[in-house]
């Protein structure tokens, strides 16, 4: 013979109907003589009234055309674009750090760093390109400095 | 299903017609955002039309369909608490229209309706989603168990927690 307490662990299996008989038989012996848990079983009975009277939540007026629209993409195949953006994270962070390393290797390994005066005979020696296109005339007066620049780097 | 993978597009669209409105009003008191919960049964779909030639009769249709459909609405849901979103703010009942002006029987059943969807939104995934397969959808307890991947037993646990929660909390006084 089980206690109110037991009882009461099995009201929900017994109102959804999975029960094993013996413990219903059992459980429909005890009820007429406990006020206790016909009062339970009568709270669930309530609530699964109104559990049932829930109105349900209706699908969008569109949401078969959308789901059309999503397959037909999803057949398309993956655009550039999204292919691009599936590339792991991981292997971001790794491209991003090899471009990172290669950059620091080929500033590491190339020419030393021009000084502001390299800069400003850069500076002098574009001008003169712009100057000799518009004047081939010019073009003598280049050689000279180019030779004064040598004998200056000399 | 067996039609569906024989390539018959119109067994899918019978599945699919069938199949929404349940799915749907499911997914919809399992994740706080309605428009999501719709994406997520179009996922659902999605996913079971691109495996349909893969599909072996093992269990029903509608477990198949309930488990693609949890475990995408507990990763939703993940995602949300990670975003420190609240579940399910915007109960069902508060999006329907007012009651005709007089209907007092109405307006109490609105009532009742909403501190229920309320209570439900706050109790825990699986006891949640546990007593919707039970009470909405009308799923076994063997059913429910391989919908969530537990014992029958533990769904006879869930359903009889959720069940005590939602009482207790429509015990309490309204604030």
């Amino acid at each position: 013979m089980k206690g109110c307490e037991a009882y009461n662990h099995e009201l929900d299996a017994y109102i959804d109907g999975e029960l094993d008989p013996r413990t219903s038989e059992l459980l429909q012996a005890h009820l007429p003589g406990c006020g206790a848990c016909t009062g339970a079983l009568g709270r669930r009975e309530s609530l699964e009234h109104v559990l049932r009277s829930l109105p349900p939540v209706q699908p969008s007026p569109q949401f078969e055309a959308r789901f059309w629209a999503r397959v037909a993409r999803a057949e398309e195949g993956p655009s550039w674009r999204e292919r691009w953006f599936r590339v792991p994270r991981l292997a971001w962070v790794a491209g991003g750090a090899a471009l990172a390393v290669g950059l620091a290797l080929l500033v590491s390994l190339g020419d030393p760093a021009l000084s502001a005066q390299d800069w400003a005979i850069v500076a002098d020696a574009e001008g003169f390109d712009l100057v000799l296109e518009a004047d081939p005339e010019l073009l003598a007066a280049l050689d000279v400095l180019e030779s004064w620049r040598g004998s200056e780097e000399l | 299903m067996l039609q569906v993978r024989g390539g018959d597009r119109r067994a899918f669209e019978a599945l699919f017609r069938r199949y929404t409105p349940p799915l749907v009003n499911f997914l919809a008191r399992m994740v706080p955002e309605r428009a999501r919960a719709e994406e997520l049964a179009q996922e659902v779909f999605l996913r079971i039309y691109q495996a349909r030639d893969r599909y072996e009769p093992r269990a029903r249709f509608s477990t198949w369909l309930f488990s693609i459909a949890h475990n995408l609405a507990l990763n939703e849901l993940s995602r949300s608490y990670r975003k420190r979103e609240r579940p399910l703010e915007d109960p069902v009942v508060e999006r329907m229209q007012d009651p005709q002006p007089g209907a007092e029987q109405r307006l109490e059943g609105k009532r009742a309706a909403r501190a229920i969807e309320a209570a439900l939104a706050r109790l825990p995934e699986r006891q949640r989603a546990a007593l919707l397969l039970r009470v909405e959808q009308g799923l076994g307890y063997a059913e429910i168990a391989d919908v969530l991947d537990a014992s029958s037993a533990s769904v006879k646990s869930l359903i009889h927690r959720a069940r005590e929660s939602l009482l207790a909390r429509l015990d309490e006084p309204e604030s």
